[in-house]
């Protein structure tokens, strides 16, 4: 169990990515909308700025023109009268039958009044007349207006003004005259006034000099105590223009010399609206995080529940193969599919395990057993026997056949260690042990081999034909009376390789066959059939092997099949 | 599991949280409710207070509610008033006080329960006001000294007409005259009469004491229905040109007068400047956009014959209906 440095969990990791995602996605939503937001109540702001003021301008515009088309009227009605009557009748008529006519002059070039109109109102004497001032009037164009002022010549009222005049040549006079109109100037006042834009914002006029003609809080203005700075607006051209907490819509008259300027406060339409934006933004966005952090946590804890539980198993299987029990429980099909193929896992490694366990104990018993068998005293002190008698009775070639047959016997056991020798020396093997046993058994059997000379170089477990022979020799010629007759044929069939031993001899039950290739030899001398079954099956497979095929009384075939090898295969063992 | 319950209790538990906190943010902009309370509300002087008031109460989005008693002298009338505005938990309470004294009491009353007071005009004997907004009254006694010294001829004996000794700003303007005067060698203070706040029975009252000091050849008067009284006394015994006068504010018939040459000269305040000041001031110290300051002067303006139609003298002087 090794603990890997600088390990995240999962739980934490799942939390902060999608903690951090969320923060991250729902700041820059929030950033992107409270920025867009901006940007359209600013333009939404400055129109609604430009709207106000482009409706006021052609308000002032259309009043201004009324007031210029009543002057022509009231020119057109006197200019053609001959007489003075006449001429203070009609200007009398004019003013009297107007409420926003306060009074109509006609002076004459240095400002005297000839005639005038003001329902009834007698002029005080010797007042100078502000609705009058020579160098505005000589230098207009056509129409003279005059800013807004008081009118001072009436007795007991001083009410403001705005002079319409217009130079004219009038019947009546000799000589060129003007003809100005005052107008009250208290109704276009308050509509200025009224004027809102926005909660706080206002408009008022000025020339284009950046004089103020008229501002609501005028009276405050020229106190010193508001500012507003006309001669720098007047250097602006006509637009909205947005500085940095005010937002100024300009607009001039069309007939050119007034200019609406709309004050706006950017704080108030757009700042105060951010701010609650923004606010309700980020608690919903501190909400959201917050709910989705709580979501991680709950979901990583059901997911890390598991798999933390899956590892936990598999460190115990670690430690103790045997005693794990292994219980699956989640709830996640990932992990549950995962935990089943763990619990599937432990099975089959419990499973090669003893597989192994067992071809180990296998083939450690054969090499234990060929160790034994190449000492087999009883076989070795035996066939000395005979070979002591073979001298002692002067055989010599018999005796030195019986020895080279015994070497070769016991050098083909050993192989080297090796358990896969070439079925050429497997053979003589067998031939060794026949010409000794031969002997043995004198004129009890003959044997005979058919061998396929093209498999001699293929490989083959060693030790295989012996015990079959040996089990063919005891069990079923050593019970016959007449003599038997032993034949081994090692033949190729397709990929296969088969050794057959046939014998003529007593035969074998069915209980006795299947009871060979299941018992080991309880006798600790010599390897079994079972042995060489299990040998066969353990290098090459279950379908090789040995089957018994055996009939009482008239013999028994054993057929030992195993697939053609041409090296052996690694063998460290 | 229980752990992750808990945490989701705790995430809905915040959110309304959350959610009351902004609605409580919500409240802090409702719209303000501020009181104006004035000397009286008929006089010129006053609806050009009135008017400015009314301009920066749109423009700030205040509700404005304004009284005022009938006399310049019911000092008790506008007591009832401040009262009222009390009970009505307004945001904040302007004021032009008659009496320097007398309503100090109910105006600390109501600072203290939260409510800002502002001063217009005329003062009191308060620590607990927020802002003062008037003009110098001390120093337009100088301005009326100044000009008075300029109009008349030679030596002067003057007298002085000044309405309710209680109010404040009256007395200032007394004082700042008679500093001013004092350092005059040539100038002598004949006569000083205190006359109620109205027109008639300062003209009956000016009367009887030009019939009893005729040396008199100066009087300066200090508001607005004073003014109207001396100058209507003046004009009845005819001696507009003998008697040089100096008075307060541009009632119509004051600058009537004024360019008659009934009256010299007039001390013009700008009382919309101090409704407009007085209400902004208002609406600042009650959202809290800034604490209390300094007085706030409005300026005066010496009007003459000779400059009452300038530009910016027409504008101030005279008011839009």
């Amino acid at each position: 169990m090794r603990k890997r440095k600088r390990e995240i969990s999962l739980s934490a990791m799942l939390a902060i990515s999608i903690g951090g995602l969320c923060l991250f996605v729902i700041l820059a939503l929030a950033q992107m909308f409270i920025s867009m937001s901006k940007r359209n109540l600013m333009s939404s702001a400055q129109e609604n700025s430009r709207q106000v003021v482009s409706q006021a301008s052609d308000t002032i515009e259309i009043t201004k023109r009324g007031m210029e088309k009543d002057l022509e009227n009231i020119i057109s009605g006197i200019s053609t009268l001959s007489f003075s009557e006449d001429i203070q009748n009609q200007l009398d008529l004019s003013s009297g039958t107007r409420n926003d006519i306060a009074a109509i002059f006609i002076f004459n070039k240095e400002g005297n009044i000839l005639h005038y109109g003001a329902n009834g109102k007698t002029l005080k004497s010797g007042a100078g007349n502000l609705s009058f001032n020579k160098g505005i009037y000589e230098n207009a164009d056509k129409y003279i207006i005059m800013e807004p002022h008081v009118q001072n010549v009436f007795a007991g009222e001083y009410p403001w003004v705005v002079t319409v005049a217009r130079q004219g040549r009038l019947k009546f006079y000799p000589e060129e005259v003007y003809i100005a109109v005052d107008f009250q100037f208290s109704s276009l006042a308050s509509y200025v006034d009224n004027i809102k834009i926005g909660q706080r914002g206002y408009c008022f006029i000025m020339d284009e000099r950046g004089e103020i003609v008229y501002h609501p809080q005028q009276q405050v203005l020229f106190a010193g105590m508001k500012q507003e700075d006309a001669q720098k607006l007047s250097r602006l051209k006509d637009g909205v223009h947005p500085q940095e907490d005010v937002i100024y819509a300009m607009e001039t008259l069309e007939s050119g010399d007034w200019r609406i300027v709309g004050v706006s406060y950017t704080s108030e339409m757009i700042d105060e609206q951010i701010g609650r934006i923004a606010s309700v933004v980020f608690a919903i966005a501190f909400a959201g995080i917050l709910l989705s952090a709580g979501i991680c946590i709950v979901f990583s804890r059901i997911l890390s529940r598991p798999i933390r539980n899956l590892a936990g198993a598999m460190q115990e299987f670690e430690t103790d193969v045997e005693k794990f029990d292994y219980q699956m429980d989640s709830r996640i099909s990932e992990v549950s599919s995962l935990s089943s193929s763990f619990a599937h896992m432990v099975y089959m490694i419990r499973e090669l395990i003893n597989k192994v366990k067992t071809e180990e104990i296998s083939l450690r018993k054969t090499e234990l057993k060929a160790l034994q068998a190449q000492i087999n005293p009883h076989f070795l002190y035996n066939t000395l026997d005979s070979i002591q008698w073979m001298c002692e009775q002067e055989k010599t070639k018999d005796a030195v056949k019986m020895v080279g047959a015994l070497a070769r016997l016991f050098r083909i056991s050993i192989s080297r260690g090796k358990e896969l020798i070439p079925i050429i020396d497997e053979i003589n093997h067998a031939k060794s042990y026949l010409v000794i046993q031969s002997y043995r058994y004198k004129n009890q059997f003959t044997y005979e081999f058919i061998v396929d000379e093209t498999i001699l170089d293929y490989l083959c477990n060693k030790i295989t034909l012996q015990p079959i022979l040996e089990n063919a020799i005891y069990h079923g010629i050593g019970r016959m009376v007449d003599e038997g007759k032993v034949t081994v044929i090692a033949k190729r069939e397709e990929n296969d390789i088969v050794f057959s031993v046939e014998d003529n001899g007593a035969g074998m039950t069915k209980e006795q066959c299947e009871s060979i290739l299941k018992k080991e030899r309880s006798d600790s001398s010599g390897i079994g059939i079972k042995n060489v079954n299990d040998r066969i099956k353990i290098f090459f497979g279950d379908e090789y092997g040995i089957w018994i095929e055996s009939e009482l009384d008239v013999g028994t075939t054993i057929t030992i099949r195993f697939p053609i090898i041409k090296e052996a295969p690694d063998e460290t063992k | 599991m229980k752990q992750s319950r808990k945490r989701l209790i705790l995430l809905v538990l915040s959110l309304v949280a959350m959610t009351c906190g902004l609605g409580c943010t919500d409240r802090k902009n409702e719209r303000k409710e501020v009181a104006m309370i004035t000397k009286s509300t008929n006089s010129s002087f006053f609806k050009s207070m009135y008017a400015g008031a009314k301009s920066a109460a749109a423009e700030f989005n205040v509700e404005l509610q304004y009284e005022g008693p009938q006399h310049e002298e019911d000092f008790e009338m506008q007591n009832v008033m401040i009262k009222n505005a009390i009970d009505r938990e307004v945001d904040a309470i302007i004021i032009s006080a008659i009496d320097y004294n007398q309503s100090v009491e109910l105006l600390d009353k109501a600072a203290d329960s939260g409510i800002k007071v502002v001063v217009v005009d005329s003062d009191v004997n308060s620590d607990k006001v927020s802002q003062r907004i008037g003009t110098d009254n001390y120093a337009a006694g100088q301005q009326a000294a100044e000009i008075l010294l300029k109009k008349g001829e030679g030596n002067l004996r003057i007298a002085v007409v000044n309405f309710d000794e209680n109010t404040e700003n009256g007395q200032e303007r007394e004082k700042g005259f008679l500093d001013t005067i004092i350092k005059e060698p040539g100038a002598i203070i004949e006569k000083r009469i205190k006359v109620p706040s109205d027109r008639v029975e300062t003209k009956e009252r000016t009367i009887e004491m030009l019939k009893e000091n005729p040396n008199i050849d100066a009087i300066v008067t200090f508001n607005e229905w004073t003014t109207l009284g001396v100058g209507d006394a003046v004009k009845e015994i005819g001696q507009q040109t003998d008697i040089a006068v100096v008075g307060f504010d541009n009632h119509i018939a004051a600058i009537e007068m004024l360019e008659a040459g009934t009256i010299d000269a007039l001390i013009v305040q700008n009382p919309f400047a101090m409704g407009y000041l007085g209400v902004k001031s208002a609406w600042e110290l009650s959202t809290g956009n800034r604490g209390a300051s300094e007085k706030k002067v409005t300026e005066t303006v010496t009007v003459t014959e000779e400059n009452m139609f300038d530009s910016k003298c027409q504008k101030l002087l005279f008011p839009f209906e």
